[in-house]
């Protein structure tokens, strides 16, 4: 008898037959994967702000918004809103720069721009237009509705310039953003152009950049420069011009004379003249500006006036004599001075001299040096570093004494002529400087002032104190301790 | 009698496959799919983006036709295996119904001839434009081969077996 074989059939029992089948963990990934890429679709889609502009300038949905010329965001919609008669913009932003849209951002199209003062948006001939973004200087709250500007904004005056208003009888030529200049080099511009209020003037609002307001004083003179000069002659044609941009551009120069004015405040009118006088291009002031003033003025020696009187006999008359000059009180209640300050001359009557400082006259016979008694030996160079016999006044303020550097430095630098009054101190470069036995003679060409002898000298580099300026017949040295 | 496991496993693999399909399906056509760059002008498209961008620009039959024929069948191609993976309570004439029809749909449903028409045209005009692909396309391409999966896995002697 024939049986038919039969096959015994056994489930499998191995860990995965329990699950109907392995794909169910591919689903499983897919959905992941599926989330995942929805998720950070979602998490990028930023918010929409809506800006306002007067013409769209063919802006095209999917055009960028850009900062410092990288995307932010897309153009997502425009249209044009009837009630306002403007084109609404709306702009979707990337999550991570929506803050940059707070209240007092400022947003422009950049399209190409021809003028004579410059040429802008050079990319967008070809390539799409964008928009561009001037987040506001104080971070604020963000905003969604906006209204765009029509053209770039002026770049607004950096941070603690000085604002200056010029008064000129017509415009000549001046357009916002030409330059200021002093020596032909740029230190601010003309942020507006206006007629005055009452019609009479022209009035540009100018702003120097502010490491060199300390250039601007009361008494400088800015005048039109029209960029380019072209006198004709028997001797041939003469063509003055600077730059490219200025010959288009224009600017006003300015120049400052040597002296003690004051440096001016912010708001501060001046005359806006057609052509310079011939001696204000001759002016050469040496003025402390930028850094170098920054780095100093906040620790300025105050010197104090001092003044050395005697009698001496000419022609059968006793006739009074004086110097005066300056002197620095230090901390430790010590005087330092130019040594014939406190030294009258041989030709001096005998018991004549007396030192006047801060209020007090004494003979200087009773000026010490460490207890002992200065000797009075008359010395045309050098100084001397003396206490007076009753201390000086509290008022007066003194210079630390660690702040003095005991000689010269080996190599000549930049030096500051730290005279009492703020508006009168001068900077010496260093290229102005020869060194000689007695010190550091300053060049004949930098103008100073009688005024200056025995001012304190600081170096630019150190802060300290190097010497004194001692001002002669023929040559002004700084000399060391 | 006990069902075959054949058809058992069968059944549960195209499930898994229709249902992979099915969630990725979303993020395929509503991510961008491409993003080109043409002299500065940036374009980002979804699937679903260009049929609107279509049917706004008037092309309504162009519309249609990739609406139909990528967004439509597809669907109901995958919710048809679905159908008759799961719904074992259904008739054997329903789903034999069901499975009629799902055969006429999976020759209309078009996914995997878009995505090659894609490709081509990224080939055609790479030379003019710069493009990149969007994040929809890992899933554009999963989804495609999870819904191929699913139909060859698809036995439709499963039908005739009684449950």
């Amino acid at each position: 008898m024939n049986t038919f074989p039969m096959a015994t059939i056994r489930e499998r029992t191995s860990f995965w037959s329990r699950f109907p089948t392995r794909l169910w963990w591919v689903t499983l990934m897919c959905g992941l994967v599926s989330a995942a890429l929805l998720w950070t679709s979602w998490r990028n889609n930023g918010e929409l702000i809506e800006i306002a502009f007067r013409d769209g300038y063919g802006l095209k949905p999917e055009d960028r918004l850009k900062h410092r010329g990288i995307d932010i965001g897309s153009v997502e919609k425009i249209e044009w809103n009837k009630s306002s008669d403007s084109v609404l913009v709306h702009v979707r932003m990337t999550a991570q720069t929506r803050s940059l849209a707070s209240d007092g951002a400022r947003f422009w199209i950049v399209r190409p721009l021809v003028s004579i003062d410059a040429i802008e948006g050079l990319d967008t001939i070809l390539g799409a237009k964008y928009i561009a973004i001037e987040p506001s200087n104080a971070p604020g709250k963000t905003a969604s509705r906006f209204v765009g500007l029509d053209a770039p904004p002026i770049p607004s005056p950096p941070e603690g310039a000085l604002e200056i208003s010029l008064d000129a009888p017509s415009r000549g030529g001046l357009e916002s953003n030409a330059p200021i200049l002093f020596r032909g080099f740029r230190i601010g511009s003309v942020i507006q152009v206006s007629l005055a209020s009452d019609a009479r003037t022209v009035q540009a609002r100018c702003a120097i950049d502010p490491e060199y307001r300390e250039l601007v004083r009361t008494n400088s003179k800015f005048w039109n420069r029209s960029g380019w000069r072209l006198d004709v002659g028997l001797t041939g044609i003469k063509l003055d011009a600077d730059t490219l941009s200025q010959m288009l551009l224009g600017g006003i120069e300015m120049a400052t004379p040597g002296g003690l004015n004051q440096i001016v405040s912010t708001g501060h009118r001046f005359v806006l003249y057609d052509k310079p006088e011939a001696e204000w291009t001759a002016w050469q002031p040496s003025l402390a500006h930028g850094q170098v003033w920054n780095r100093i003025a906040a620790n300025m020696p105050q010197p104090i006036r001092s003044a050395l009187r005697w009698q001496e006999r000419s022609f059968g008359f006793r006739r009074n004599q004086q110097r005066s000059g300056w002197c620095l009180p230090l901390s430790d209640g010590t005087i330092l001075t130019l040594s014939e300050q406190i030294a009258a001359p041989n030709s001096a009557i005998a018991d004549t001299a007396m030192f006047e400082v801060a209020g007090q006259s004494v003979a200087p016979n009773q000026l010490t040096v460490a207890g002992e008694p200065v000797r009075l030996e008359e010395s045309k160079s050098g100084t001397s570093r003396f206490s007076t016999v009753e201390p000086l006044p509290s008022e007066v303020s003194r210079w630390p004494s660690t702040g003095i550097s005991s000689r010269l430095p080996e190599k000549v630098c930049d030096f500051i002529l730290a005279h009492a009054d703020p508006a009168s101190v001068l900077v010496v470069d260093a290229s102005r400087v020869s060194v000689t036995n007695s010190g550091w003679r300053i060049d004949d060409s930098v103008a100073i002032d009688r005024d200056y002898h025995g001012i304190p000298v600081v170096s630019t580099e150190t802060t300290q104190v190097i010497g004194l300026l001692s001002i002669g017949k023929d040559q002004r040295v700084v000399v060391g301790f | 009698m006990a069902q075959p496991p054949t058809h058992e496993r069968s059944r549960g693999r195209t499930a898994a496959a229709a249902a992979a399909a099915l969630l990725l399906f979303p993020a395929a056509v509503l991510l961008p799919i491409l993003e080109i760059e043409k002299l500065g002008h940036h374009h980002r498209s979804s699937i679903v983006g260009g049929i609107v961008e279509l049917f706004r620009s008037g092309s309504w039959f162009v519309g249609i036709v990739i609406l139909v024929f990528s967004i439509v069948m597809p669907l109901l191609k995958i919710f048809a295996l679905l159908e008759l993976c799961w719904l074992c309570s259904l008739n054997e004439k329903h789903r034999a119904w069901t499975y009629r029809w799902m055969e006429q749909i999976g020759k209309w449903s078009m996914m995997d001839v878009m995505l090659l028409a894609w490709l081509v045209m990224m080939i055609k005009i790479s030379g003019l434009v710069q493009f990149q692909f969007g994040s929809a396309v890992i899933a554009f391409v999963l989804c495609v081969s999870m819904s191929m999966v699913a139909a060859l896995s698809f036995d439709p002697h499963a039908i005739w077996e009684s449950t």
